[in-house]
């Protein structure tokens, strides 16, 4: 399970370089990243706030450009794409999770997934989607009527409804209390597992690593340690 | 407090398309007031000023014609402070177009007198034998006249020389109009002031007075004085004297002055009230956008005195460069009204001072509907706890629109429809804002449709003749065939006028009496003739307005030239007359009334444009004529005053309409985009791309928009049309019209600037880099 094996290589960045111009400074964010993701995996990014992660999650999302270096997804160059393909990149292979859900207030839940299936490729029946985060009964809700956690899973089921090759989530759990975190991640471990989707993870929580294939620490917009667990820890044996 | 301040200033430049918006909102409303006001009240002080310093008289009467000798007494009644008598001679010009000319008799002593002369050029007329005279600066300026230039004229019936000396106006021709025309024409008519020993040789009229002017001592019975005048005048024919507010060039002036009030009254309250409720909406919606920051102030421990401090000074800021922008762009607007007056009621002066009234008044109007907003909307902030008021603001209540079960929409457009209808209020007031953008511009641009409806109605449709002469006396009807027998003459028809007094109640009026012959079809009266028919005497329907006239009342008439005494007549009708009071009345029933047999002294003639200027040459020479009016000339001086002022204002208005529509829409079009930016970012990060996304804001406001429309134009119909009947003075009565052109351009304006609007935010939304706009709160 280690890089190396024979397994298919999803994105792969080298000496990925982004600084954020605020008037006259510059911060830098990532400072040469390599870095390479496979089919399949679960990896977690930890790291202390400010250190890069978020501007690496977008990058490799298409949300945001790097300024040097390169980035594949596959065989897309993600840093030469231009809007419309980032566009097509992530309704196609990307699903999100964010902080603060991001619902769209005026939709129910279940319209919220449609605004997804509508225009993807093949994705699965909306029903489905909220069915594998635990959310069928409540599709008919709107968010404001939803609690954090139940609007989170909404918006996990959103993500996945595409059936995404890559589900990139940061900081899901940030903004939930440890019971409604620990039913959101048991959604996000579900979905890996039954549609062995790669998935990114950023958070602050190193109890979650446990269960991880990678975890990968980012100091100061630079990949540090990586470490790999041969057995995943099952979830129910997570102390949180 | 000093980092609060510097986030004041901060916001304001964060918020500089809002802020842009709101203050050109601000300045229009304010600078229309202003400059209105200001230009109507420097043509108050310049008429003012121009009575007292020209000492305009205060009774006037006119006789036929009296002996000089009556002065003393005139003199002595007692309360009379200063008497003058002039002599006055109609005559034909020989200038191209054949105007008529008044020629009035100045007091031995030139300068002294009343109704003074106010000289622009050259000096007072001195007794010569090549006579000298004084010539009005409107006439003069329409025929290029110089002082020293010589001028022919038929006067008294003979040809004379005579040399300009100077170029002036006194008060009361201020307004130099023709008689028998419908406005002051400075082509077709001028006034001429002469020593009295010229004007008396060239007259052959002797010591002999046709005009009085008086002024009277501040505590004495006016109504004495004017039965003493009217006594001692009664032997020489005379309809009786009148006071200055009914002196033509006064009551015109009056008119015209009135009609400007109105334009500075009504037009910018329609505006400053709009720009009022705008201001007020977008300032609510911009202070809802800082609910964040205002709980994040006080869960830092800011007093709400002191954040309420904040946002209002936030909000003076943006609203006071509003309103200094109105100061100066409503003096300069102002100017630019009082030189158009300058031309059109040619005072010697027309100072223009913007008015202080006028600047508090703008400035309150514009400040005070802010102020309002910013408190309300911190009231409501208030109302919360700040850890509530921390949390996002919490959508409104979605619920599934009652026309989605109507129709099956698409995701996309039950966004669109849901979110309309979360927030019903503010989709009224908004759409309610939109259509007053329609209000503006309709009522605004329809100025020029209803000029262009009276030019045709008035000059195309009722009146067919391509000239008109007065005789000097009437003729025989057979005479006429001389006429008809003219060369070109294609169509003619003859009239018998009269200049009377008509008396109703305790009014009284100068104007014409035409005797119209039955089947006129040169000048009409009416465009539909059937429904009111000439089988009485029909007059204007202002004088069932304002007079109260009724069906069968009797008036009484008195003529004014004629040797004839005075008649009654009783009222069969009324009828519109968009330009100038009139009395019609079947020509024979004027005979009848005058006891005359059948006669004419008017001629009206439909001709071949190839024979004009012949004809005009034959009529020039008449010695029977007395005033030509060519129809041409006419409606080109008609274009020249009337058509000038009017198009001034609708240019102004349409301005004013125009750059509010823009700001309105283009601070609306804002504020939605920051409402909404990260719900057009979390779309896009599901896949959609920038124009789907930020076309699901576009059509909210754009549904708006075609909601408004309906609203607006219904209403600014129907506000143009109250705006403008309201403002109908006596010497107007215009049709309202409003064409599909108004209405085409006003959605050209509106989708024009929506167009703008919509590139512009589409370009600043789409700058914005995809995770800022995820990461921003609201
Ligand atoms: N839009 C931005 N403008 C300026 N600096 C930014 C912006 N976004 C992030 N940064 C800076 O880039 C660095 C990395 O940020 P981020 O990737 O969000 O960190 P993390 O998610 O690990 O907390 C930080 O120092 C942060 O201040
Ligand atoms: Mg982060």
């Amino acid at each position: 399970m280690i890089a190396g094996t024979n397994r298919t290589l999803v994105f792969k960045a080298r000496n990925l370089s982004k600084s954020y111009r605020l008037g006259q400074v510059t911060i830098p964010a990532l400072r040469g990243v390599d870095l390479d993701l496979y089919e399949h995996e679960l990896v977690v990014l930890l790291g202390p706030s400010g250190s890069g992660k978020t501007t690496l999650l977008n990058i490799l999302g298409g949300l945001d450009s790097a300024d040097s270096g390169e980035v594949f997804y596959r065989d897309h160059d993600l840093v030469r794409a231009s809007e419309s393909d980032l566009t097509r990149f992530r309704r196609e292979h990307v699903g999100f999770i964010f902080q603060f859900y991001n619902l769209i207030p005026s939709l129910t839940a279940l319209e919220n997934i449609r605004l997804v299936t509508e225009i993807s490729p093949s994705p699965m029946r909306p029903e489905t989607a909220l069915d594998l985060v635990g959310m069928d009964q409540l599709g008919d809700r709107f968010p404001s009527q939803l609690s954090g956690g139940e609007q989170q899973r909404v918006s996990i089921a959103r993500a996945i409804s595409k059936r995404p090759d890559i589900l990139l989530c940061d900081e899901p759990t940030g903004a939930l209390d440890c019971e409604t975190g620990r039913k959101v991640l048991e959604a996000i471990l579900k979905v890996h597992r039954e549609l062995g989707t790669l998935v990114v993870i950023i958070t602050h929580n190193a109890a979650i690593s446990g269960m991880a294939d990678r975890v990968i620490r980012i100091e100061n917009g630079r990949i540090g340690d990586v470490s790999s667990s041969i057995a995943k820890v099952p979830l129910s044996e997570i102390r949180w | 407090m000093r980092t609060l301040n510097l986030k004041v200033i901060r916001s304001l430049l964060g918020l500089k398309i809002q802020t842009t918006g709101i203050a050109l909102l601000v300045a229009c409303g304010s600078g229309l007031l202003i400059s209105a006001w200001s230009s109507y009240d420097s043509l108050r002080s310049a008429k003012d000023k121009t009575y007292r310093t020209l000492r305009f008289g205060e009774i006037f009467a006119e006789v036929k014609s009296a002996p000089m000798a009556l002065e003393p007494r005139l003199r002595n009644i007692s309360g009379v402070n200063e008497v003058d008598l002039r002599l006055v001679e109609d005559g034909l010009l020989h200038l191209p177009g054949v105007p008529s000319g008044r020629f009035l008799s100045l007091p031995p002593t030139g300068t002294a007198g009343l109704d003074r002369i106010h000289l622009s050029s050259g000096d007072l007329p001195v007794p010569n034998p090549v006579p000298e005279a004084v010539v009005h600066q409107g006439f003069a300026g329409a025929h290029g006249l110089r002082p020293g230039d010589l001028l022919e004229a038929n006067l008294g019936g003979k040809r004379w020389k005579f040399r300009i000396s100077g170029i002036g106006l006194s008060p009361d021709t201020v307004y130099a109009i023709g008689p028998g025309a419908p406005l002051p024409d400075d082509l077709r008519f001028g006034v001429f002031w002469m020593p009295r020993t010229d004007l008396e040789r060239m007259s052959g009229k002797g010591k002999t007075f046709r005009r009085l002017s008086v002024t009277v001592s501040e505590d004495t019975s006016i109504h004495r004085i004017r039965e003493e005048i009217d006594r001692l005048l009664a032997p020489y024919g005379t309809a009786g004297s009148y006071l200055r507010k009914d002196q033509i060039s006064d009551r015109l002036l009056e008119n015209e002055i009135v009609e400007q009030r109105t334009l500075a009254i009504l037009f910018p309250t329609v505006f400053l009230s709009i720009a009022a409720l705008q201001t007020q909406s977008a300032l609510a919606r911009l202070i809802g956008l800082e609910r964040l920051q205002i709980a994040t102030l006080r869960a830092l421990g800011y007093p709400h005195r002191e954040i309420q401090l904040h946002y209002l000074k936030l909000v003076l800021l943006m609203v006071s460069g509003g309103s200094a922008m109105g100061v100066v762009l409503g003096s300069g607007v102002g100017r630019l009204m009082a030189s158009s007056y300058r031309s059109f009621f040619r005072f010697p002066e027309v100072t223009f001072s913007t008015g202080r009234g006028a600047i508090a008044l703008g400035i309150a109007a514009s400040l005070l509907p802010a102020l309002f907003a910013a408190l309300s909307a911190l009231r409501a902030v208030r109302s919360m706890t700040p850890a509530e008021a921390l949390r996002p603001a919490p959508p409104p209540t979605f619920r599934i629109a009652g026309i989605e079960r109507i129709l099956t929409l698409s995701i996309r457009n039950r966004m669109i429809a849901r979110n309309l209808l979360a927030r019903p209020l503010r989709l009224i007031w908004n759409t309610l804002g939109m259509a007053c953008a329609w209000i503006l511009l309709i009522m605004s641009l329809s100025w020029t449709d209803i000029l262009s409806n009276l030019i045709d109605e008035r000059f195309r449709r009722l009146s067919r003749e391509t000239l008109s002469m007065n005789l000097n006396s009437p003729a025989r009807e057979s005479e006429s065939r001389a006429w008809s027998r003219l060369p070109g003459v294609l169509q003619w028809e003859t009239q018998r006028i009269l200049p009377v007094k008509m008396r109703f109640a305790h009014h009284s009026r100068d104007l014409i009496l035409t005797g119209v012959p039955s089947g006129a079809e040169l000048e009409r009266y009416s465009l539909s003739p059937s429904v009111v028919p000439l089988e009485g005497l029909l007059l204007s329907r202002h004088f069932k307005e304002a007079w109260g006239i009724r069906v069968g009342d009797p008036v009484e008439f008195d003529p004014l030239t004629e040797g004839s005494g005075r008649f009654t007549l009783s009222v069969s009708g009324f009828v519109q007359d968009s330009l100038g009071l009139s009395a019609r009345i079947p020509k024979h029933l004027l005979h009848g009334a005058l006891g005359e047999e059948s006669t004419f002294n008017r001629i009206l003639l439909r001709i071949d444009p190839a024979f004009e200027e012949g004809i005009l040459s034959k009529l020039q020479n008449s010695p029977s004529g007395s005033g030509i009016l060519s129809k041409r000339a006419t409606l080109a001086g008609f274009e020249r005053t009337l058509g000038t002022l009017i198009r001034i204002s609708t240019v102004i208005l349409v301005s004013f309409a125009w750059v509010m529509t823009f700001s309105l829409l283009i601070s609306s079009l804002r504020i939605s985009t920051s409402e909404r930016h990260r719900e057009i970012a979390t779309i896009r990060v599901l896949g959609l791309d920038f124009d789907q996304a930020f076309g699901l804001l576009l059509s909210e406001t754009g549904i708006q928009w075609i909601l408004a429309m309906p609203i607006g134009i219904l209403s600014g119909n129907l506000i143009t049309r109250a705006a403008l009947n309201s403002m109908h003075a006596e010497e107007y009565d215009f049709t309202v019209v409003i064409s599909r052109r108004t209405y085409g351009l006003a959605l050209l304006v509106i989708g024009g600037s929506f167009l703008i609007g919509a590139l512009r935010m589409r370009s600043i939304s789409k700058r914005v880099a995809l995770p800022d706009a995820l990461k921003m709160e609201e």
